[in-house]
């Protein structure tokens, strides 16, 4: 039995290191990005900004950290998509400020009223989704990002062309991780609307036989899953 | 039921004592004294021995399976560019020739000039360190050099450019074979590598892992040994193996009991230099960072002698909170012993607020108190331990069960088998005269539910079928380092969640999860079906398995909770929460856009097509070896809560209905943190690698596409049992099976949320 509490207040509990510390995107405790020759590239991170204790980013790589944390933790999407346009311009080997940048343009296209800015969303941010390909092909998830925006494009126009290029996008996406569950299903449901049920049976029951192993996020994909096969 | 304790905290621990010492002062010097199995210190500190017995650092660090297989893991990437020149060494000690100077490994080169220096020894250079210093005497050498080799190739084996032809790696042992011997104290090996004890044998110095003497005999951080000129990481210690110990106390009593020829087994150094170095968490750091020499890194902190973080533990602590005084709840640095040494987490609780700096929010968490310590004698178990009839005192004391994360992956038989028949059961049940439990296992879950605390109160307090609503977890780290933290690209701790709501049968609809498991074969290591146990299971963001050969992925896949990677490169509010560090790996051309990659010439090709490539790939790797960078970044930093969101579609009535399902009630969501100790697909790994199962290609509805079965590995490996062929009966599924356990709900957090037609 633990006795009674001690209370203590505190505040603030942000730590205050002797000397700016991060490593730009390794570690902790690494020498500071600045103070280093700026690599041919970067992968994959996302430092803790106020951690970084600077109030005004200068480089791409800051634009984008800042972009980050205002997306992320300050939930202002707006300034982060002009810290990702800032990062862009600053440096266009900035794969992660493109493939945020493209994902804030494909979200917003979902509920934009207006068809003409839908349109213009959803293409720049294929082109963003295909800047990042063309540095890195085999990046996960880009191709079914270019998917998705060709899905409103066609929803919006009715221009069989564009399904087609969704349908080409899945695939790629497919090419590259051939148990992505979640491409299966949206890709059986979009060929199902095109009428193309043979196609669209097969990606089903592929999803279905995924799902069995690892489940769904939104379990009751399976039942809707289930459903479009009984139909089919 | 736990005893009364008297519980003395941190301000009075660090009081000196007015009693006059009659320890030798600093001028004092001893005569060397051999490394000293712990037993031989237990007739006087029977109760810390005890302790040490009861942890991983005692013993299991060296016979430890994972420890031995991954060991063997890097040496065998290694052996290629070993039998090509292109490096001198792998992670096997070096030992210096007979009138040759300089430094040879990790231990003795003063400072390292080369990754050649760092590497020898690396693994074992903290996990024995005591078997690498006495190894420089080639009469009491326990573990030889390396002498694996690559057996002649197969003249059927045609090579071609892109594909090598399987060569075996021959004369291999895992360390531990080496930790063995007889009666007389000669060493013994297995029969076969890797095979069971001989008969009659016990533990060598070597199997005793990290000893008292490893510590006792510390004098100081070695500076120039360590990479950064720090003092941190690959134990940069400086050791004198004489019979004055360094202790923790200042006024330390003179050492007993007199031996025949009337000297004392040891003397008690009053250096306050070593002393208060031994109570400091820079003498923690020494070994609890780990920076990996490796020329594959981009952009490494130093050019001349390249290297990354592995562990970044004691750099997170000497830059966060509880270094500063000024920065925890606490008024002064907590240091590492004050959580692992201490009573922690059996003390009494804190209740204090930590800020959000990014909403400005206040979160109130509770935990135990840090650095409250015991009073007891520091010898105890013998009449007379000074040997001259004076009384010991009661003081604050430290415990010795360093309780961390881990538990042994072996059985208490497999351990007594390596170890000696006396070591202790491992989850015995009962506790201390202190009220801390005998059980690791106990100690280890405690410790954890001590760790992190959630909190759900930001959550979106109404939501709308039909339209996405949000859900925020807010979680802090109460722990000095980063949580997780150590070996913290394993380390896998997650999130949870579960979004539901009643339907109309009573029954609870789930409407959204992530950081669930399923259960699932891995016919890799011969789980054909599913086996029913879910703490073998992988987090379902990723789908992987690692090729035992190359050590790329050979499967590497988003699976349905993609989280890190979404959430991170994309943006995305949803899927996985994994605090879990991640290494990383790029394969690419030398140059790209006009600049050169960083890219090693070993990662020319495709992982999983063996394509020559023009562009970059980039992916996570489990094979700390071949890593290229490292994102530490993920783990939560002590006491700076970071708010993760979920935004949760929730379908529309009309959907439900036509699904058959009737939403009655609010919506639950709940938020639970768990922690898997290595992620069953690294373990998997190395069971592969170390020859557990004969290796078979992937299955062929996981085959990219440009999927080239000749590159893949190499020719002529199917079948065969790691690159050694051989089975070092290490690790494997059922080691998997019995010893691999999450320890889930170490923090809990639960709202509901009314929601709208």
């Amino acid at each position: 039995m633990k006795r009674a509490l001690i209370i203590l207040l505190f505040a603030p509990a942000v730590a205050t290191a002797q000397e700016p510390y991060y490593s730009g995107v390794d570690s902790i405790g690494a020498k500071p990005i600045a103070q280093r020759e700026k690599p041919a590239l970067f992968f994959e991170a996302k430092v803790h900004w106020p951690s970084l204790k600077i109030d005004q980013p200068r480089s791409a790589w800051e634009f984008a950290q800042r972009g980050m944390y205002r997306q992320d933790d300050l939930e202002d999407v707006a300034a982060a998509e002009a810290d990702y346009r800032e990062a862009i311009g600053l440096d266009g080997h900035l794969l992660i400020a493109r493939a945020r940048l493209g994902t804030i343009l494909l979200k917003r296209a979902r509920t934009e009223t207006s068809t003409t800015t839908r349109l213009y969303q959803t293409a720049e941010a294929v082109a963003q989704f295909d800047e990042v390909l063309h540095e890195q092909p085999f990046r996960p998830g880009m191709h079914k990002k270019i998917a998705q925006a060709y899905v409103i494009e066609y929803e919006t126009t009715g221009d069989g062309v564009k399904a087609d290029m969704a349908v080409t996008a899945y695939r790629a996406e497919l090419a590259q991780a051939p148990r992505n569950q979640s491409v299966h299903f949206e890709l059986a449901f979009l060929l199902n609307g095109l009428g193309r049920s043979t196609e669209a049976r097969e990606h089903i029951d592929r999803y279905l036989a995924l799902a069995a192993v690892h489940g769904d996020p939104y379990p009751y994909k399976i039942l809707e899953a289930e459903q479009l096969r009984q139909g089919l | 039921m736990r005893r009364p304790i008297v519980l003395i905290g941190l301000a009075v621990v660090a009081c000196k004592s007015e009693v006059t010492t009659t320890s030798p002062g600093p001028e004092f010097v001893a005569a060397p004294q051999p490394y000293q199995p712990p037993q031989n210190c237990a007739p006087c500190h029977q109760r810390q021995f005890d302790e040490t017995q009861q942890s991983v650092m005692s013993g299991y660090r060296s016979v430890s399976p994972l420890m031995n297989s991954l060991e063997l893991a890097g040496n065998f990437a290694a052996q290629a560019a070993l039998e090509d020149g292109a490096i001198g060494n792998n992670l096997r000690p070096v030992y210096p020739q007979e009138g040759e100077e300089g430094g040879t490994n990790v231990l003795n080169s003063v400072p390292p000039t080369g990754g050649d220096q760092i590497r020898s020894a690396f693994c074992i250079g903290c996990h024995a360190s005591a078997a690498v210093l006495v190894g420089d005497d080639p009469d009491r050498r326990e573990i030889p050099e390396w002498q694996g080799v690559l057996e002649p190739e197969d003249p059927n084996c045609t090579q071609t450019s892109t594909v090598a032809c399987f060569r075996r790696i021959t004369n291999v042992r895992p360390l531990r074979d080496y930790h063995l011997v007889d009666a007389n104290g000669e060493q013994v090996l297995p029969e076969v590598p890797g095979g069971p004890p001989p008969a009659g044998s016990g533990p060598s110095l070597g199997a005793h892992a990290i000893t008292c003497d490893v510590c006792h005999n510390v004098q100081g951080p070695a500076f120039e040994r360590s990479l950064a000129k720090d003092g941190f990481a690959n134990n940069a210690l400086e050791y004198d193996a004489t019979y004055l110990k360094v202790g923790p106390f200042a006024d330390a009593r003179p050492a007993g009991p007199f031996g025949e020829e009337g000297v004392a087994f040891h003397e008690s150094s009053s250096d306050p230099a070593k002393i208060d170095f031994l109570r400091s968490s820079e003498f923690c750091i020494a070994c609890h960072d780990v920076r990996v020499p490796s020329g594959n890194v981009i952009a490494p902190e130093d050019e001349t002698l390249p290297y990354f973080r592995l562990e970044n533990l004691g750099t997170e602590w000497s830059q966060q909170a509880y270094a500063d005084p000024e920065a925890n709840p606490f008024g002064q640095v907590v240091r590492c012993q004050d959580c692992h040494m201490s009573l922690y987490p059996y003390t009494d609780d804190a209740t204090y607020q930590v800020v959000d700096e990014t909403t400005g929010d206040t979160l109130t968490v509770t935990g135990p108190t840090p650095g409250v310590f015991a009073m007891g004698k520091a010898a105890v178990g013998i009449d007379d331990p000074t040997g001259r009839g004076i009384e010991l005192p009661d003081r604050p004391i430290v415990t010795h069960q360093f309780t961390g994360v881990d538990v042994p992956l072996l059985s208490d038989e497999e351990l007594r088998a390596r170890l000696g028949p006396d070591r202790p059961d491992t989850y015995r049940e009962g506790e201390d005269e202190f009220g801390v439990p005998h059980s690791l296992e106990t100690r280890r879950k405690d410790l954890l539910d001590a760790s992190v605390r959630i909190d759900l109160s930001r959550t979106d307090a109404s939501a709308t079928f039909g339209e996405p609503f949000d859900v925020r977890v807010t979680a802090v780290a109460l722990t000095g380092h980063n949580f997780p933290s150590g070996f913290s690209q394993e380390r896998t701790t997650w999130i949870e969640l579960t979004v539901s709501a009643p339907d109309a049968n009573g029954d609870d609809f789930v409407l959204y999860q992530s950081g669930y498991l399923t259960d699932k074969a891995h016919p890799e290591t011969g789980e054909l079906t599913p086996d029913g146990n879910l703490d073998d299971e992988d987090l379902g963001h990723l789908l992987v398995t690692i090729n035992p050969f190359t050590h790329d992925n050979e499967i590497f896949e988003r699976g349905p909770d993609a989280g890190p990677l979404a959430r991170i490169f994309e943006g995305e509010a949803t899927g996985l929460v994994l605090f879990r560090n991640e290494l990383i790996r790029l394969y690419g051309p030398e140059m790209f856009n006009d600049a050169p990659t960083g890219i090693p010439a070993s990662n020319r090709r495709h992982p999983r097509t063996g394509e020559l490539l023009t562009q970059i790939v980039e992916e996570e790797t489990f094979s700390a070896g071949l890593a290229n960078a490292v994102d530490n970044w993920r783990a939560l930093q002590p006491l700076v809560p970071r708010t993760y969101r979920y935004e949760v579609m929730l379908p529309t009535r009309a959907k439900l209905a036509s699904l058959g399902v009737d939403i009655v009630g609010p919506i639950k969501v709940q938020a639970k943190v768990h922690f898997q100790h290595f992620p069953p697909l690294f373990m998997r790994f190395l069971a592969r690698t170390s020859g557990s199962v004969p290796y078979q290609l992937p299955p062929t509805d996981a085959r990219v596409a440009g999927f080239d079965v000749a590159r893949f590995g190499y020719q002529g490996a199917e079948g065969r049992r790691g690159p050694a062929d051989h089975d070092f009966t290490l690790m494997d599924e059922a080691r998997i099976d019995r010893h691999l356990k999450i320890v889930r709900d170490i923090a809990t957090a639960e709202t509901m949320v009314s929601v709208t037609p």
